[in-house]
């Protein structure tokens, strides 16, 4: 799994909603105790779900952290396929 | 002996419970329906044990350390531990069977499986979705196998059928007097968290129930090309194959099969004698 320093954290912070409000009260300690480079941490903080997809979090930990904090499912999808170029599928049935 | 009493399979979308409105009242009917067919065989089945075969999802395993298959050895489960499934966080209580998990472990272990041995594990939607509505008062006695459906490499479909096989029979040689229902969770084609999420592609599903219901040796054949093509979490219809590795021959029929919360989904159960 690459991007394993950002995989562990991410499921640590859906895991529990302490380390979660920890995360959210003061992201750049917590970033710094896990180990993420300065883009890992920067990325995570505006919560750039496509960039993050493409540099290796795995997309059932992506999208639980998602859920976990309540972030839009569409603009999460949406930011998906600007960064991959895949095209929407969305709600298709082939 | 333990007997064998029932085999089912169902899909295990979160959306069941964290985003119901996903499905409108037509389509909930025809869920809840499918629900209470396989609620009613199980209930005429006289099971008292569940053993659940499922994936999960990060929420109970550490990436770092991760089977292939893996047996809950605990005598009790806690959950969901999800704080976005719909099911207040941990307000679920089930009581395991340890003895018929350390069971499994022995005679897959003699039988050439390398199981690990999962103490505690957080039961998370993989585990609880179903249940949620085939034993909504968590009454039962239960155990939980887990299958890597998702961290790539991934045993193969048909090393699933095979440790459903090993599974059945380990069920059968246990002593004590259980009657015993088995149900694979997850699938059917799906995609999950990437760009394609919400993607079903009916075509595979109709070929995957008809070779898991014919339950010959074709339906070990199937690729994980053939999953990939479709969706990452079409992976997952490895917990179906295992039931039918536990039932082994035994024929399945669909319960149901519609499209719905960004799922194939499927609901089916064997002809258990």
């Amino acid at each position: 799994m690459s991007a394993q320093a950002l995989n562990i954290m991410l499921v640590d912070l859906f895991r529990s909603d302490e380390a979660l409000a920890r995360y959210q009260q003061d992201p750049d300690a917590v970033a710094a105790d896990y180990g993420l480079s300065a883009e890992e941490r920067e990325r995570l903080k505006a919560k750039e779900m496509g960039w993050l997809y493409t540099h290796g979090v795995h997309p059932y930990i992506l999208v639980q952290f998602a859920f976990a904090v309540r972030y839009d499912m569409g603009a999460y999808l949406k930011q998906l396929q600007e960064a991959t170029g895949q095209i929407s599928l969305e709600s298709s049935v082939s | 002996m333990a007997q064998i009493v029932a085999a089912m399979a169902s899909v295990h979308t979160p959306l069941l419970t964290s985003a119901p409105q996903m499905a409108d009242a037509t389509m909930w009917e025809k869920i809840h329906h499918g629900f209470d067919t396989l609620r009613d065989t199980l209930t005429a089945s006289g099971a008292d044990t569940l053993v659940v075969i499922s994936d999960e999802h990060f929420n109970a395993l550490d990436p770092r350390r991760y089977p292939s298959f893996g047996v809950v050895t605990a005598a009790t489960g806690v959950g969901p531990v999800e704080n976005w499934l719909g099911i207040p966080r941990n307000s679920i209580k089930v009581n395991f069977v340890p003895e018929l998990a350390e069971a499994i472990m022995t005679e897959g272990v003699h039988r050439g499986f390398d199981l690990t041995r999962v103490g505690e594990a957080g039961l998370e939607h993989g585990f609880v979705t179903c249940l949620h509505f085939l034993t909504p008062r968590w009454d039962l006695s239960y155990l939980w196998l887990i299958q890597n459906c998702v961290l790539p490499p991934l045993p193969s479909v048909g090393r699933c059928y095979e440790f459903g096989r090993m599974v059945g029979e380990a069920i059968r040689k246990w002593g004590g007097s259980r009657r015993v229902a088995v149900l694979g969770t997850g699938g059917l084609s799906h995609a999950v968290g990437t760009p394609d999420m919400g993607r079903v592609d009916q075509k595979f599903d109709a070929k995957f129930l008809d070779l898991l219901c014919a339950n010959n040796s074709a339906l070990r054949e199937i690729t994980d090309a053939e999953m990939d093509a479709v969706g990452n979490g079409t992976h997952e219809v490895r917990n179906w194959v295992a039931v039918a590795g536990v039932v082994a021959g035994a024929k399945g029929e669909v319960v149901m099969y519609e499209t719905t919360m960004g799922v194939g989904f499927g609901m089916m159960r064997f002809q258990v004698a």
